[in-house]
């Protein structure tokens, strides 16, 4: 590996620990920073990490619950459907004309 | 030698500032998260210092509600904010969520009124502080606050483990007949309808005997599976599930009582005759069965109301915990709009079941049919509204995620919902 390339890393480690000094919170005793303004504060965020994905959040299973439940309605309602029995008045009408 | 070392040495200063930069940028959300709950309080506690009718205990609590909400409290009188500090935090939040006329309306309400009020889900907290003070109170009399668990607690009647297992073996056998009645319904219909114009007349009867006692075997696996379902579910009031069971086990004895009918004709005038008989009483039964069937669906869809109103008094937990933790996220809107789809499936169900009840008083087919329909349609919007509601209950969770917070939700946690007087008292009043 070449000397500037070492220079380089050490740069580039070097500017990213300064960063992260000067990002650290105000210690006690110090003079805080002015606060932004509220909806610069929303905004901070993505100022920081501008391309990172927000994770997909894991359902509780208290919600998948529900979900299920609703489904277990939407079966029973099939299982016990009277409609269901328009095949005894079909065949009882059959009879009729015997 | 020297070199590659030093090469490596900088390549790790590199990797660790990395690290310490991801680690840092999430310690330094929630640190401000934290911060910014800490001034939001202090500020609150300034503005409620003004009121020197406090006390430093009311002081604390009223300040931990939203910002936005503690103008609307510092306004008001002080024996009504006397009576708002003994609330708990969360009870305390979902009341100052009102607007100032109805949150004062509340505030105006004996201690005991108060509980029961804020118990409730924001909705239906807001629909009753809408009506004048003597219907507001009449309507929490019929109310009662329950301690629960989960949403099962929260029951019409308790059914013993045993009666329930014995119902859904029952609903399990009738559901086999039910099937295997279709089929050979189905094979013995075609081949009546191939001997009638065969012409061979002892054996078309014979089909005809056989297509008559499938029918039968429907139906009555058909009431049999309703039964069991009803005597299974919770949802239903002990006087109201006896009155259902008794009428179906009688309409099962009237069909029963034609097979020996059936088996004993001869002739195919018989046969029309006993055909004709079947017919006529199953439409008698029709729309009962109907009512007796949407009951069913309609107390299944009540206990999902109840696991959605209990799912809300949990979130409000989680969410004030993730609050506690620095983790900001606004989900007013959304619980907002949850707690209205679970008010307006409640109210829907609650409709439904009062056509449904009406449907089986009723001695006139038409006007049967016509409450059944109506029911039907009620219990089809509800569904509807819950299916709503679990979307705003996945975004809520999905906002949570992306402000870095997870929601979690504690099975074993009590909290306290506002029952109809009727809920059986399974569940610690």
């Amino acid at each position: 590996m070449g000397n500037k390339k070492i220079l380089a890393f050490f740069v580039l480690g070097i500017i990213t620990m300064f960063l992260v000094s000067c990002s650290q919170p105000e210690q006690a005793g110090k003079p805080a920073k002015p606060q932004p303004a509220p909806e610069m504060q929303k905004e901070a965020p993505q100022e920081t990490s501008p391309v990172e994905v927000p994770k997909e959040a894991a359902m509780p299973s208290q919600i998948n619950d529900v979900g299920e439940q609703l489904n277990t309605v939407d079966q029973t309602a099939s299982e016990i459907n009277t409609a269901d029995l328009a095949d005894v008045e079909g065949a009882l009408a059959d009879v009729e004309n015997i | 030698m020297i070199k590659r070392a030093f090469a490596a040495f900088v390549m790790t200063v590199f990797l660790l500032s990395i690290v310490a930069v991801s680690a840092q940028t999430e310690d330094s959300k929630n640190t401000d998260g934290k911060s910014r709950l800490g001034a939001a309080r202090e500020k609150n506690k300034e503005r409620l210092a003004k009121i020197e009718s406090l006390d430093k205990a009311q002081q604390e609590r009223l300040a931990k509600v939203n910002e936005k909400n503690v103008e609307k409290i510092a306004e008001l009188k002080k024996e009504r904010l006397d009576r708002l500090a003994k609330l708990s935090e969360r009870k305390l939040e979902r009341v100052s969520e009102l607007e100032k006329a109805k949150l004062e309306k509340v505030a105006d309400l004996s201690d005991a009124e108060i509980e029961k009020a804020a118990s409730l889900g924001r909705e239906r907290l807001k629909m009753l502080a809408e009506k004048d003070q003597p219907k507001l109170r009449a309507e929490l009399a019929k109310l009662k606050v329950v301690k629960v668990k989960n949403a099962e607690e929260i029951r019409l009647r308790k059914v013993l483990a045993e009666k329930k297992e014995a119902a859904k073996k029952e609903f399990e056998k009738a559901r086999e007949e039910y099937k295997s009645s279709k089929e050979e319904l189905k094979a013995s219909r075609d081949k009546f309808k191939q001997l009638k114009e065969s012409g061979n007349e002892a054996e078309m009867i014979t089909e005809a005997k056989k297509t008559l006692l499938n029918s039968i075997d429907r139906i009555i696996s058909h009431l049999q599976q309703t039964k069991s379902q009803i005597e299974q579910n919770e949802q239903i009031e002990e006087s109201r599930a006896s009155v259902i069971i008794q009428d179906i086990d009688a309409k099962i004895k009237e069909f029963e009582a034609l097979k020996p009918e059936i088996e004993a004709a001869t002739a195919k005038e018989r046969v029309r005759e006993i055909a004709k008989k079947i017919k006529g009483r199953w439409a008698n039964a029709y729309e009962k069965a109907r009512a007796y069937s949407e009951r069913v669906v309609a107390a299944k869809v009540e206990g999902v109301v109840n696991r959605a109103q209990v799912l809300e008094k949990k979130l409000d937990s989680a969410l004030s915990k993730l609050k506690e933790k620095g983790v900001e996220v606004d989900t007013a809107e959304e619980m907002s709009q949850f707690s209205a789809l679970v008010e307006d499936a409640r109210s829907k169900v609650e409709q439904a079941k009062e056509k449904l009840e009406a449907a089986r008083k009723s001695t006139d087919k038409e006007q049967a049919k016509a409450l059944v329909d109506e029911a039907k349609s009620l219990i089809e919007q509800a569904k509807d509204a819950l299916k709503n509601a679990h979307e705003k209950l996945k975004e809520i969770v999905k906002k949570a995620g992306e402000a870095g917070g997870e929601i979690e939700i504690e099975d074993e946690a009590e909290v306290e919902v506002s029952a109809d007087a009727s809920v059986a008292a399974t569940a610690s009043a």
